[in-house]
């Protein structure tokens, strides 16, 4: 009786977790389901049925993305997926069908919202990566594991005590049924971390030159501008500062590019600094750096200097000037002048030392140092350095061992 | 060459280990071999392994946000207490001995001729080493300039990146940061006397360091750099030598000023007359010496031995 209702459970959870009411595996679970497309690419229709059960969708009904399928064989076209779409599962706060919409809108208001959200089908990622200069919800979003593998175990063995721990407060079948695995995944699965989101946001902008032709709106004249080096090389200028050497360790305290840059809801309203409502803005810089688990004392009026650190500084990378724009406004900065001024004292000295290592100092005395060294004799040894004591005219002793007697009493 | 290797040969034997254990040190330390902080991971010493960061006050902080910054570099906290600890008992063996981003700047500069080279021991350094220390500690973090942007910390292991062939190493080297960290490393390292110059002013580190010496110096049981007063003859070679300038002759007697002293024996090795040493307690306890007219420390024995010594044999 036991062996059957523990069979009876495990059928109903494998139901919920591989849904295919449309029947769509009937064709797309068969292998070698390929054909050639427009472009000429070979193409593979064939889905990997374990693959596609243990991806982030993989609980959803096809058809809840893939609409306008509503007969089969289909064509290709309308296999397009609408990312704004309303879908799969209700959402149990508001008894709605649950929907990226609010997902989307935060996305269109950011600097990536001229991006494709809808007409994604799997043949158009090539005019998609011509036409589209902003990351799309794909270029982001692969389909990836749902729960990484190393992280099964440990997810399934809470998923086990689920009705006995979230359970003692959220009661129902259809809760622990429906979304104890999700929230379960983000506790436990979560498969990105902070590098991962490095990694994705790098994707595209550690890449220089493809960063070299984006062009931003001037917010004064309304043109489009070429952007400079402190947008291009922004990847590279983070990796030199704490946030991105302590990732690259793997010390999580650093902050990662989502981190400051879009750090509330569902962290995709990336904007730029100039906008009022950008976590980057002037005026939000304390809220962002005090963000919890990171510098709490950023409000504090004292440090309102502290929140404006740059940590896109170029000046702590050479520039490319084959990527790169000439910048006169380099020239500018403190740390080239501090070099300027700098630089020939060095080589003086440089030039001083070789000199007198290849013809001088064959005298075999104390030498004090050109500059500073009458000081040091001043100071610290408490005589008079050489320079500055009268020349006299010595009169030559004769050496101790050979006075006689009465001459050496009289000394 | 030849003058070479006569220098060499000049150099004190305690020293030459000395320089060894600092040659050794940046094997270990630096590229290409990275092996001590390889063993946690780390491709040079920040992050994790700064030992310069996590005391920075920001005006407003929490235990939290202090015991969080501890955290973050928690071999840092590790290596900086077992520095500051064997400093207390030993005096500043860390600085003088194994710190290899303070050593290297110091094994250059001695090759070079003292000539030229800048003369910085005159300069008052205590206020200025802890009044930068403070600037550092509180003004710089409130104000956003970064405590990276001047730390050799990350300059001399990036010099070694980029000699072992690391992209990341010559980058850092060629950028306007790098480049007048670079001229820095420069003037108060290779051209600088006794090349530690960096040490005696902008170190934060040593500027800790030389506290807790400071501290530990006046218990009777620690070694330190200690002057025997009846035996110091004013000749000043060891005011000459000292490397940190914390040897300043007062009333022709070597003072040692225990704030800025590294314990790495040089004056020692210098002297001819062993009245200095790295010893336990100090010999002479008596009060200081009172000027005009008093016997305020004994003539010294040498004289009259020196002086009488040919004419005895005449007799």
């Amino acid at each position: 009786m036991i062996v059957l209702f523990i069979s009876f459970i495990q059928t109903v959870n494998a139901a919920q977790r591989h849904p295919d009411p449309d029947g769509c595996f009937s064709c797309h679970a068969l292998e070698g389901l390929d054909y050639i497309d427009k472009n000429g690419v070979l193409r593979s229709a064939s889905i990997d049925k374990q693959h596609y059960y243990s991806a982030l969708h993989g609980s959803v009904p096809c058809k809840d993305c893939h609409r306008r399928i509503r007969d089969y064989p289909h064509k290709v076209e309308n296999g397009e997926v609408d990312c704004a779409n309303s879908c799969h599962v209700e959402e149990p706060s508001e008894g709605e069908p649950y929907t990226h919409k609010a997902v989307v809108k935060e996305y269109k208001d950011s600097v990536h919202g001229n991006g494709w959200y809808k007409g994604l089908t799997g043949g158009n990622r090539f005019r998609e990566a011509k036409e589209a200069p902003v990351a799309s919800c794909r270029f982001c979003h692969a389909n990836e594991l749902y729960i990484r593998e190393a992280e099964l175990p440990k997810f399934k063995e809470a998923f086990d005590h689920l009705d006995s721990e979230c359970g003692s407060c959220h009661q129902g079948e259809i809760w622990l049924g429906q979304f104890g695995g999700h929230i379960l995944r983000r506790f436990i699965g979560s498969r990105w971390n902070k590098n991962d989101h490095n990694k994705m946001c790098n994707g595209c902008h550690a890449d220089h030159e493809r960063m070299a032709k984006v062009e931003q709106k001037n917010e004064k004249t309304g043109e489009k501008e070429k952007t400079g080096p402190r947008f291009i090389l922004a990847s590279d200028s983070y990796a030199t500062t704490l946030h991105g050497r302590l990732l690259e360790t793997n010390v999580m305290q650093g902050a990662s590019c989502i981190d400051c840059h879009a750090p509330k809801r569902f962290r995709h309203g990336v904007l730029r600094d100039e906008k009022n409502d950008a976590s980057t803005h002037t005026d939000n810089l304390a809220e962002t750096c005090a963000q919890s688990g990171c510098h709490a004392y950023a409000t504090h009026p004292l440090n309102h200097r502290f929140v404006k650190t740059d940590l896109h500084d170029i000046d702590m990378i050479p520039v490319n000037n084959s990527i790169v724009p000439r910048d006169q406004s380099r020239l500018e900065s403190g740390w080239v002048k501090a070099l300027i001024a700098l630089s020939p004292i060095i080589v003086i000295l440089g030039g001083g030392s070789l000199l007198w290592w290849l013809f001088g100092g064959k005298k075999k005395s104390v030498t004090f140092s050109i500059l500073g060294g009458d000081a040091f004799q001043e100071k610290m040894i408490g005589r008079k350095p050489k320079s500055k004591v009268k020349k006299k005219v010595h009169q030559k002793k004769k050496p101790i061992a050979t006075l006689t007697r009465k001459e050496a009493e009289d000394e | 060459m030849i003058k070479a290797i006569e220098a060499i040969k000049a150099i004190p034997n305690p020293q030459k280990y000395r320089y060894a254990v600092i040659m050794a040190s940046c094997t270990l330390f630096f590229s290409p071999f990275l092996f001590l902080p390889g063993l946690v991971d780390n491709p040079d010493l920040c992050g994790k392994v700064c030992i310069r960061r996590f005391y920075l006050f920001f005006p407003g902080m929490s235990p939290a946000d202090v015991s969080g910054k501890m955290q973050v570099a928690a071999i840092g906290v590790y290596i900086l207490s077992l520095i500051l600890i064997t400093t207390f008992f030993f005096g500043r063996m860390w600085c003088g001995y194994i710190c290899p981003v303070g050593g290297l700047p110091e094994l250059v500069s001695r090759t070079f001729s003292d000539k030229w080279k800048i003369e910085y021991r005159a300069l008052p350094q205590v206020p200025i080493r802890y009044g930068y220390f403070s600037v550092y500690l509180a003004l710089m973090p409130m104000l956003g300039i970064s405590a990276c942007t001047l730390c050799n910390f990350i300059t001399i292991p990036r010099i070694f990146d980029a000699f072992s062939g690391n992209p990341k190493g010559l980058a850092f080297a060629l950028s306007a940061v790098g480049l007048v960290n670079l001229a820095l490393l420069f003037l108060l390292g290779f051209f600088a006397t006794k090349g530690r110059a960096y040490c005696q002013f902008l170190c934060p580190v040593g500027a800790l360091d030389g506290l807790v010496n400071r501290l530990g110096a006046k218990l009777r049981f620690t070694r330190r750099i200690r002057v025997e007063r009846n035996r110091c003859t004013g000749c000043n070679i060891c005011a000459r030598n000292c490397m940190t300038g914390s040897i300043k002759m007062v009333d022709r007697i070597a003072v040692v000023d225990q704030l800025s002293c590294m314990s790495c024996h040089e004056c020692v090795d210098v002297c001819d007359w062993g009245a200095i040493d790295w010893r336990a307690a100090p010999l002479d306890e008596d009060p200081k010496r009172k000027k005009k007219g008093v016997d305020f420390h004994p003539q010294p024995q040498w004289q009259a031995v020196y002086v009488s010594s040919p004419l005895s044999k005449n007799k």
